[in-house]
């Protein structure tokens, strides 16, 4: 699929390009088991 | 003859009209602010405040020399777009070919991630999710292999509560491989890093 990117640099720019990524570039989220913190 | 004035933390110049100007005292002052600068142990390598939308932030280090710190911590303070879509945000090292290998100490195996660190998607707008990475153990450019120690700490507001995750991994790296990105991302393709998301590295010098 292809997904939009911002790149940022140590100068202050940042520029928008697409770029081509595999279909399971996304993680899998991790259950979340825990409590919340108080 | 130096300049009349002075200034109060570093003693430079502050010429008046009727002051010698002299390149001897332009580089003195010069060597003054080197040294002064080099003497702060925390430096700020990259500030950044997205301008548009997009799924995936990447934060492009391939011009800092990280041997020159110890420690190196990554503030990302993120915003999303729709709300209620994506659960996880994702911190990735070199992309997602970078394998980390998770440390947790009650773990007897030791799975390997994409990831470096995750944190939750905070469940309404505005700048409350905040994923940190902390990595130590830079060498000196010479060592074969090293080590790096990642620490991270996921932060957000979700549904009325404060949800923290703590995440202790390794990544190891060949000389030849340099630290070069960060990227940032969510669990949905469909859900974009909203503009307005703040990108901040700081370095603690050797």
């Amino acid at each position: 699929m292809i997904i939009e990117v911002i790149v940022c640099r140590p100068d202050g720019t940042q520029e928008t390009e697409q770029r081509e990524v595999p279909e399971d570039w996304f993680p899998s989220a991790p259950e979340i088991s825990e409590e919340p913190a108080e | 003859m130096a300049s009349t004035n002075k200034t109060a933390n570093l003693a430079l110049n502050q010429w008046v009209l009727t002051d010698p100007f002299l390149m001897e005292d332009m580089n003195a002052d010069n060597q003054k602010i080197d040294a002064a600068l080099g003497a702060v142990a925390l430096a700020k390598l990259l500030d950044v405040t997205t301008s548009a939308n997009a799924q995936q932030v990447d934060l492009d280090v391939s011009s800092i020399d990280f041997t020159k710190f110890s420690s190196i911590k990554v503030i990302a303070s993120i915003r999303v777009t729709p709300l209620g879509t994506a659960q996880q945000l994702f911190g990735r090292i070199n992309g997602a070919g970078a394998n980390i290998r998770e440390i947790f100490s009650s773990s007897s195996s030791l799975p390997l991630q994409t990831y470096a660190g995750y944190g939750f998607v905070c469940s309404t707008d505005g700048p409350c999710s905040t994923l940190e990475l902390e990595l130590t153990g830079f060498p000196a450019a010479t060592t074969a292999q090293y080590l790096v120690a990642l620490m991270s700490h996921g932060s957000s507001l979700l549904n009325g509560s404060f949800w923290r995750h703590d995440y202790v991994g390794m990544k190891l790296f060949d000389a030849n491989v340099k630290l070069s990105s960060f990227s940032f991302l969510t669990d949905n393709s469909s859900v974009n890093i909203k503009a307005g998301s703040r990108f901040e590295i700081y370095g603690v010098r050797k």
